[in-house]
């Protein structure tokens, strides 16, 4: 028998046709056989929690999910983590939030490389998704795949994981001797889950087997759920904010091929920034209008000729 | 347009024609999935048809054939065939079956997982879409998605993938069956084609969903015969919906120094001889479409 691998899957029990129900299926299509879900339920809206019950009913008869209510510390991303550390009972660790998705190939690709490598946390490429709410002829209301594409890779660097926070929650398994005590940080409102790792990365134990293998999805859509809308970003820097502050004593080895990592990260992120500025100023009507001109012989030289004009009025 | 006459399915059963060939692997998780079917009411049944050819391989289906309890609502019968490939297997067992078919088939490939919802969301499709003229509704595929557009309104499709795919039966005796020139990949393209070519529409059901176990969803790690036979048959459907210059095109795409490049148009040249007429599709050739350039990349 192959080590018991858990999956904690968090939701308030919001969306369940939408999101849980996904979560869920790409759980039930593991090809991992020993796998336990840890449904943390964080609610205390006793009808929100009696639905969510009943509606992983038919997904227990494939898969052994155990449920969890929390009904404490609303809105605190952080607590129903570490009730679920609490109630571990297995050699493999994992997490999901409701709506994200595993690849099949998750547990048994991770958990493979753990063993064979002999290493404590297990790191695969995930899938960036866009979705956005939408309404069909037949009055549906779903979610509709805008994008998908691979995330770019990026060599894992522990100055890098202690600067910035380039690992999605879902695309690592980890072996529970690792966390040693290690707990999430209910003061922050975002960023727990990198708060997180930064942790694990300076334990001792720590040592890390990377593949460049899609193992999941990582969703955002493009709407006000998402948790990086401008309306959240003021927390979102005060979280940033926390997690730097708690760890600002400690201490790590920096080895120079880490600059590299470093050195490539920030040029890919200024090659995004530089992408969508473009795409901004493109989209701009009076952009456009002067694009067409001046890649056009003739009214390229008509304006040349007006802007000499001009500029001779103005000069004389 | 015609409107199809929505009947109550609810004594019909509805049909699932899944073709096997050495899936014996991956029939335990479709079988379970099968067994925790919502379908309340709703009889369906599962035309499961082995074209392995391998005494061993059908020994082992058998065996899980016979552990499936079967009740009132659903059932399943095994069979077995001649290899046939893909778009003509499907064709014999549709023959043999229609006369006890209503409506529409369904048809799936067997490396799937069956979410539970899936017949419910189907009946729900049926009753909603019976004043659109349509001839493939196309069930999601799940987590991994078909590199391809469709409007998010309308759920109108260019093609739809033969993976899951709900099939009307009037519209499939009009266009004239799969093209069974093709054996394997690119047979759901063509019929897409043809039900377009014959005003029928084609949409994708985006909560009619199903896990597809994919194997080859990394173009990259596609295997040789797969990525041969994609090929071969991305060039048949040109020449048949397009112009030679279109056929030439694709053929300097994946280029003469591609060490299958000879096998890839031998198979197409094979194909090409038993097409009896072709039809140039003025909509097949759009750069928008992924399947005339890049239709299996993501």
């Amino acid at each position: 028998m192959k080590g018991k691998w858990t999956v904690v899957l968090r939701t308030q029990g919001k969306d369940l046709e939408l999101e849980l129900n996904n979560a869920l299926n790409s759980l039930v299509a593991q090809t991992y056989e020993n796998l336990l879900v840890l449904l943390m339920i964080h609610s205390n809206n006793e009808k929100t929690i009696e639905k969510t019950l009943s509606f992983i009913k038919p997904f227990q008869k494939m898969l052994n999910i155990k449920p969890i209510v929390v009904r404490d510390k609303q809105g605190n991303r952080a607590h129903p983590l570490n009730v679920a550390l609490k109630n571990l009972n297995c050699e493999y660790l994992s997490f999901l939030d409701d709506d994200d998705v595993y690849y099949p190939n998750m547990g048994s690709t991770l958990i493979k490389a753990l063993e064979d490598n002999k290493k404590t946390f297990a790191l695969g490429r995930s899938i960036n998704v866009i979705e956005r709410l939408e309404t069909n002829i037949t009055g549906e209301e779903y979610l509709y795949t805008v994008s998908k594409a691979k995330r770019p890779y990026q060599e894992f660097s522990k100055p890098l994981l202690l600067l910035e926070n380039f690992i999605p929650f879902n695309t690592f398994v980890l072996k529970t001797s690792l966390l040693d005590g290690i707990k999430f940080n209910e003061d922050m409102t975002y960023l727990e889950d990198w708060d997180f790792l930064k942790r694990l990365i300076l334990k001792e134990k720590f040592s890390i087997i990377q593949l460049d293998t899609p193992v999941s999805e990582y969703k955002r859509r493009n709407d006000i759920t998402d948790t990086y809308n401008e309306e959240n970003f003021e927390k979102w820097l005060k979280s940033r904010e926390t997690t730097d502050n708690q760890l600002k004593d400690k201490e790590t080895v920096i080895r120079v091929g880490d600059l590299k990592h470093i050195k490539s990260f920030y040029e890919n992120e200024f090659e995004k920034q530089r992408v969508r500025i473009v795409e901004e100023i493109t989209r701009n009507p009076g952009y456009r209008i002067w694009d067409k001109v001046i890649n056009n012989r003739i009214l390229k030289n008509t304006v040349v000729k007006l802007v000499r004009y001009i500029r001779g009025l103005i000069t004389k | 347009m015609i409107k199809w006459k929505y009947q109550e399915m609810k004594n019909n059963p509805i049909h699932i024609q899944i073709i096997l060939y050495f899936s014996s692997d991956d029939l335990s998780k479709l079988l379970s999935s099968i067994k925790n079917l919502e379908v309340k009411n709703q009889p369906v049944c599962f035309h499961l048809i082995d074209q392995s050819e391998n005494e061993e391989e059908y020994k082992k289906i058998l065996k899980q054939y016979q552990a499936f309890r079967q009740n009132r609502n659903i059932t399943i019968k095994l069979t077995k065939q001649k290899n046939y490939g893909f778009g003509k297997g499907h064709n014999e067992v549709y023959r043999k079956n229609k006369d006890i078919y209503e409506e529409f088939f369904i048809i799936l490939n067997p490396d799937s997982i069956l979410h539970s919802d899936l017949i419910t969301n189907i009946n729900r499709y049926i009753e909603k879409l019976q004043d659109v003229n349509w001839g493939l509704l196309e069930l999601k595929q799940f987590p991994s998605e078909n590199p391809k557009n469709y409007n998010p309104v309308t759920l109108e499709s260019n093609w739809v993938s033969g993976a899951g795919l709900i099939i009307h039966i009037d519209a499939f005796e009009d266009i004239g069956l799969f093209d069974e020139n093709i054996f394997m990949y690119g047979e759901d393209v063509d019929l897409s084609m043809r039900m377009r070519m014959n005003k029928y529409k084609i949409l994708t059901l985006p909560t009619a969903k199903f896990t597809h176990l994919t194997k080859d969803s990394d173009v990259s790690k596609e295997s040789d015969f797969t990525r041969v036979h994609k090929q071969a048959a991305e060039l048949y459907l040109r020449y048949k919906f397009a112009k030679d210059s279109d056929v030439e095109a694709y053929k300097k795409l994946f280029g003469e120094e591609d060490p299958h490049f000879e096998e890839i148009v031998r198979m197409y040249n094979k194909m090409k001889k038993k097409l009896n007429k072709r039809t140039y599709y003025k909509d097949f050739v759009d750069k928008n479409q992924d399947y005339t350039n890049f239709r299996w990349v993501m």
